[in-house]
């Protein structure tokens, strides 16, 4: 996540002025227009991925070992994620 | 077969024959059914209460309305109060004013979360001499001007009560309602701190890309 939302940052930045620029031809506006749409919709991505990662930093803050095993970029998948939660408490 | 609470015989104040009198009479007006009830009966200690209630406990109708028919007038239309020294020296007197009244400068939470003051203001709706804002709106106009329109005052860092004017800045009603977490989209009031500026880049940018569209069919 660190420095990857800053960067994100910096690239809607441009492009919100990008389309604030008058001189653009129809075409070119056009292109920036889809630009701009698919950004939004991968930014909303990226931006639920950060949060997610956030919240496995909190849950192992919070609860440090018990919850390693589930959290798979910390605890080198153990268990094999979260999925696998339901067979670990079935055994 | 007697039920529960029925009175003996000693305590009943209307024997058999009483009552079937009040109820072949009942259709008389109140006034009208005591007075000849007294004439009938010697019974002055009955009152028109106790007819009455009799009539209303045993179930006969007497055939009026029991309630005001349209175009009732009341019985004191026109008469005016009558007040007595006592009542005259218990009256608020002009210019009173109330024990919870608080003045300029007095600070309270509104019920959806806004601090609010009471500033030294004329009251452009009621004409009086103060007046309720909320004080991060207060604040901001002061420092910045009116808000633009078509704009919005928007939390930065998700604490309403924070009034200072640089944590609140003035958005489109647009990119505001992009980021307001509805549809299960981004929510930019309950994102981390470290999120909150890319959702509201996002936003701003999902909203130019309206604007054009909205620009071009038009």
């Amino acid at each position: 996540m660190s420095n990857g939302m800053a960067d994100l940052n910096d690239l809607l930045f441009d492009q919100l002025n990008k389309l604030a620029d008058k001189g653009l031809s129809e075409k070119s506006l056009g292109q920036e227009i889809n630009r701009a749409t698919a950004m939004v919709a991968i930014a909303d991505r990226l931006t639920d991925n950060a949060e997610l990662q956030l919240k496995a930093a909190h849950l192992f803050a919070a609860h440090g070992e018990r919850v390693v095993d589930y959290l798979p970029k910390i605890g080198h998948g153990n268990a094999g994620g979260a999925g696998n939660v339901t067979k670990k408490i079935q055994r | 077969m007697a039920t529960q609470g029925v009175r003996a015989m000693s305590q009943r104040k209307f024997s058999d024959k009483e009552k079937q009198w009040v109820k072949r009479n009942v259709k008389l007006e109140n006034a009208e059914l005591h007075r000849r009830w007294v004439k009938w009966s010697g019974r002055d200690e009955i009152s028109v209460a106790q007819l009455v209630s009799l009539r209303h406990r045993n179930g006969w109708k007497c055939g009026r309305p029991q309630r005001y028919v349209k175009g009732h007038v009341p019985a004191n239309k026109g008469k005016k109060a009558k007040h007595t020294e006592k009542s005259i020296a218990a009256f608020f007197k002009p210019g009173h004013v109330p024990a919870n009244r608080k003045g300029p400068g007095y600070e309270s939470i509104s019920s959806d979360g806004y601090r609010q003051m009471i500033v030294d203001e004329p009251n452009p709706h009621t004409g009086a001499n103060c007046r309720t804002v909320q004080k991060h709106r207060w604040l901001w106009i002061k420092k910045n001007g009116p808000v633009p329109e078509g704009h919005k005052l928007k939390c930065v860092d998700g604490d309403k009560l924070n009034c200072d004017p640089s944590n609140w800045i003035a958005l489109p009603t647009g990119v505001i309602a992009r980021m307001n977490g509805s549809y299960g989209r981004r929510n930019y009031n309950s994102a981390p701190a470290e999120l909150k500026p890319t959702i509201l880049l996002v936003s701003k940018l999902e909203q130019a890309v309206f604007d054009h569209n909205k620009g071009k069919s038009e």
